[in-house]
């Protein structure tokens, strides 16, 4: 359990994550605008950086649970469950700005195309993966019902990222990956690379949190499971932490 | 049974909200009618959509409708509008409006301002006639 | 191009993104702290 705390709880992340959020903003705002869209460009450059987080964070939550099935080492469900929470929070805060820039440009918060659609189911789907977590304090259990849906839920990114190539939707297609390369001029896919680069720093450094906290959750639940002994009946057995960092 | 409560409540919430979800989906994989497919079909009241370009020097407006062609690659249909158009409304943007198909004009009074994924600086820059194209 | 009803929905929009993220960020710091007081209750 002494492997769970870290004695000093790491101040760096918060200032990486802090001059990654100026740098977006900074490239954001001084990159020329688009001559049809105007000011309104302004919006893809945290849209864009939030939806590829919300992949990026949810292809990890695969890895991580995958490699947790293999060894079964309770550090890879930490770092599955901790991008999961990290990706349905990007998840969130794409379709929230997609909604600003829709109202903006297409003059419409919501509607149900393809991309919008699936978008919002991905987005519920890992709320419920949060929401399996917490069906038991039995810490095995929970890894490996975690880690068959973090590895399932995976299919769906695929979906949302080419519904827009497979099906006629009202979102524009990708601008970026795509075959025939971007359809943008250069400054503005430089300065759309500096805002996913960016953003992929903070991610780092929000994993580095976010894990930092699940070792500590972890901890609580083993002395509170240590404390009120084996007349709780549930999930008392210690779980194997040997592999912890 | 404290456990079982607290995954409960979320579970609904989420499998309710997902049912709501799949059920929309079905009916909108396909978004939007190209002016082709729809003159491919009869006239009625049924609500449609239509998207394409709005064709360079056909919008002319009125008190209360905007009149303009709508084209993919080939075809182009007339379409009035009654209401007033998004601001990023313009002549050579891709729009999606919602009404009936007459025969003659699709009549709509819902538009949608649907842009590329083209970025530019200048206007100039735009390769118009690819992504009209690609779209059909 | 230049309106100013563009800036106001940029900034709209920025407002929401970084409004979010640090409420995010705090999420995570407070559950630390929560997490760390009581694991000095305990143990």
């Amino acid at each position: 359990m002494a492997t769970l705390v870290q004695k000093k709880s790491p101040v760096w992340p918060w200032i990486v994550m802090a001059i990654a959020g100026l740098v977006t903003f900074v490239a954001a705002m001084t990159v020329p605008p688009d001559a049809v869209q105007g000011q309104l460009s302004r919006i893809m450059y945290v849209h864009v950086p939030s939806a590829w987080l919300a992949y990026l964070s949810f292809g990890v939550t695969m890895i991580a649970s995958g490699i947790y099935l293999w060894k079964r080492d309770l550090e890879w469900d930490r770092r599955a469950h901790a991008s999961a929470e990290i990706g349905v929070f990007f998840t969130g805060l794409a379709i929230a700005l997609g909604m600003i820039w829709g109202k903006s440009t297409w003059g419409t918060w919501w509607t149900w195309d393809a991309r919008l659609t699936l978008t919002a189911i991905m987005f519920f789907v890992y709320l419920g993966y949060l929401a399996l977590r917490r069906t038991t304090d039995d810490m095995d259990a929970r890894a490996k019902r975690a880690a068959v849906m973090g590895i399932l839920a995976i299919v769906q990114i695929p979906l949302v990222h080419f519904s827009v190539i497979w099906w006629q939707t009202l979102h524009q297609p990708p601008s970026i990956i795509k075959p025939e390369g971007p359809d943008m001029d250069t400054v503005m896919v430089l300065t759309l690379l500096t805002a996913v680069a960016s953003f992929t720093v903070m991610y780092i450094a929000m994993m580095v949190k976010r894990v930092e906290l699940a070792r500590l959750e972890d901890a609580v639940l083993i002395a509170e499971q240590t404390n009120t002994g084996p007349a709780a009946g549930e999930a008392v057995v210690a779980p194997d932490l040997s592999g912890g960092a | 049974m404290r456990k079982y409560a607290r995954f409960i409540i979320p579970a609904g919430v989420i499998v309710v909200a997902l049912g709501f979800l799949m059920v929309n989906l079905s009916s909108t994989l396909v978004y939007f009618n190209t002016p082709a497919e729809l003159q491919a079909r009869e006239p009625s009241d049924a609500r449609l959509r239509l998207g394409g370009r709005v064709v360079p020097g056909s919008v002319v407006e009125q008190e209360t409708t905007v009149a303009f062609e709508v084209e993919d690659c080939d075809t182009s249909v007339t379409v009035i509008h009654t209401g007033v158009p998004p601001q990023l409304f313009q002549e050579g943007i891709g729009v999606v409006v919602e009404g009936v198909w007459t025969g003659e004009a699709f009549e709509s009074d819902t538009m949608l301002v649907k842009h590329d994924e083209e970025y530019r600086q200048d206007s100039e820059d735009y390769d118009e006639v690819e992504h009209t194209c690609s779209e059909s | 191009m230049d309106y100013a009803y563009q800036w106001n929905w940029v900034m709209f929009g920025y407002g929401v993104a970084y409004a979010a993220l640090v409420v995010f960020a705090s999420s995570i710091a407070v559950r630390v702290t929560r997490a760390r007081r009581r694991l000095g209750e305990e143990t």
